[in-house]
């Protein structure tokens, strides 16, 4: 609760847009793993995160942002798609998603699904926010390492992205490797091109 | 918690931390097969991330006694602590506020105590890199203080200070790795330090004598200027306190370490309440 409280206030003082959290577990019996762990997909775990969320919601008198993480391995518990899963809580807690293309495109490669279906399988009046990252591709699996430049496929998925929800405010995290803010800023165009040529609605020839 | 989703958490949490047990029952038979990438490396994902998240943590903050104590030990104490005191902090900030309770008690370290000790120096370190900012008094302040206001003036301190007090040279250790060369032989030597964030937001530190030392324990204890002198006695010549005890307050002024000259009594502080 004290956390609440100091989050509250500080939302308060900076007045931020949103407030998000990731759809994850961090620790059990007051040991913290500092990781973001996954959630079994299943209706016991649904139930488990609803009531959490709406609690928090109600106590910041706001709506929160959900955001899917990375991740490398599935319960057997788990009964339904991590997209399921996540719009079931978005739904019943009310809350709203962030959506981290970057962690899609590195679930779908560890687990064997198509990022695409993730995506298109998203409840669209729930989106606020994308992040965009780089991680390390190890060929058989990806780990979500926010220390390399977004790559082409991740791009693409944005670029899906825009299509299916239209203009969403976008990030880009980088946790290491830090390039000059030269480089940083030519990876932002990248993605306000794309945003350009996506979201400007293309004129007909005929109408000139 | 007796719920599926608790034991799974209890056992995956076991597994990152090589503490399972067998009628926990392992998280392995839990974990669905897929693809090329078998269960024992997936796991094994997590495991390393959470080995060198908290080894990172250690070295990040303690860097110094990490070249003091050379590769192979300093791997050692990093492992043996990391067992020892699972994290139960919201924050990684303070992972590793209990290693020099542990340098101290555990062998081999607790032989040498200025380990723990230059362990000690660096965690005070931080603790002036991030404590609280806030407004420095300055010298006009203290200059326009009437005098019959003096006696009772009391000091309230930056929130980065810190009073580093030690019976070994590991300033001079410190200073030594810092700088690529090698470090003394341990000497026992109490000395006294002070320890802030300067106006350049730099974490700095100096020498403290024992006078200065004393009448920081005293205004820190909120003592008045009045009692600080009168303390001053055992150590300076009566016709040199007061001259001494302002030197001492103009330079703590300079360095930028008092947050507020306090000139009204307390009591009537509390009346206004
Ligand atoms: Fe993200």
């Amino acid at each position: 609760m004290d956390y609440l409280k100091n989050l509250k206030t500080l939302a308060n003082e900076i007045q931020p847009k949103w407030v998000s959290d990731h759809l994850c577990w961090t620790g059990v019996n007051q040991q913290n793993s500092h990781d973001l762990l996954p959630l079994p997909y299943n209706e016991e775990a649904i139930k488990h995160v609803v009531e959490r969320v709406k609690k928090v919601q109600d106590y910041l008198g706001r709506q929160i942002l959900l955001e899917n993480v990375s991740s490398y391995i599935t319960y057997s518990d788990s009964s339904m798609s991590e997209w399921d899963f996540l719009n079931a809580i978005a739904q019943a807690a009310d809350c709203h998603i962030l959506l981290d293309i970057n962690n899609i495109y590195v679930s779908a490669r560890n687990h064997g699904f198509d990022a695409l279906d993730y995506i298109l399988a998203m409840d669209k009046k729930r989106i606020r926010q994308f992040h965009l990252a780089g991680h390390t591709d190890y060929g058989d699996y990806v780990i979500d390492t926010h220390d390399q430049d977004v790559c082409d496929p991740v791009w693409d998925l944005y670029r899906s992205a825009l299509q299916t929800f239209g203009p969403i405010s976008t990030m880009i995290e980088r946790d290491d490797n830090i390039p000059t803010l030269e480089n940083l800023v030519a990876e932002l165009d990248i993605a306000r091109d794309i945003a350009q040529q996506v979201l400007t609605p293309q004129r007909s020839k005929a109408c000139v | 918690m007796s719920s599926l989703l608790a034991t799974r958490q209890q056992q995956l949490m076991a597994y990152l931390q090589g503490t399972q047990t067998l009628d926990q029952g392992s998280i392995h038979s839990h974990i669905v097969k897929q693809g090329n990438v078998d269960t024992e490396k997936r796991l094994g994902i997590y495991q390393n991330a959470y080995q060198l998240r908290l080894k990172e943590t250690i070295d990040t903050d303690h860097n110094i006694l990490g070249l003091y104590l050379g590769d192979d030990l300093y791997e050692d104490m990093m492992n043996n602590f990391i067992e020892r005191n699972p994290s139960e902090q919201f924050s990684l900030r303070h992972f590793a506020d209990p290693l020099i309770d542990f340098l101290n008690q555990q062998a081999p370290f607790n032989e040498h105590p200025q380990i723990a000790e230059l362990a000690r120096f660096e965690r005070l370190l931080l603790n002036a890199f991030d404590a609280l900012d806030t407004s420095r008094a300055n010298l006009e302040q203290l200059k326009t203080t009437a005098p019959e206001k003096w006696p009772h003036m009391q000091l309230r301190f930056h929130p980065s200070l810190q009073i580093f007090v030690s019976d070994w040279n590991v300033v001079n250790i410190w200073q030594n790795l810092k700088q690529d060369t090698n470090p003394p032989e341990p000497v026992l030597e109490k000395n006294s330090w002070l320890v802030w964030r300067n106006f350049e937001r730099l974490t700095e530190f100096r020498p403290l004598d024992c006078v200065a030392l004393n009448m920081l324990n005293g205004f820190q204890n909120g003592l008045h200027f009045e009692d600080i002198c009168q303390a001053l006695l055992e150590q300076v010549p009566e016709h040199q306190v007061s001259e001494r005890a302002l030197s001492v307050i103009v330079n703590w002024l300079e360095l930028g370490l008092i947050h507020k000259i306090i000139t009204e009594p307390a009591s009537s502080i509390l009346a206004q309440r």
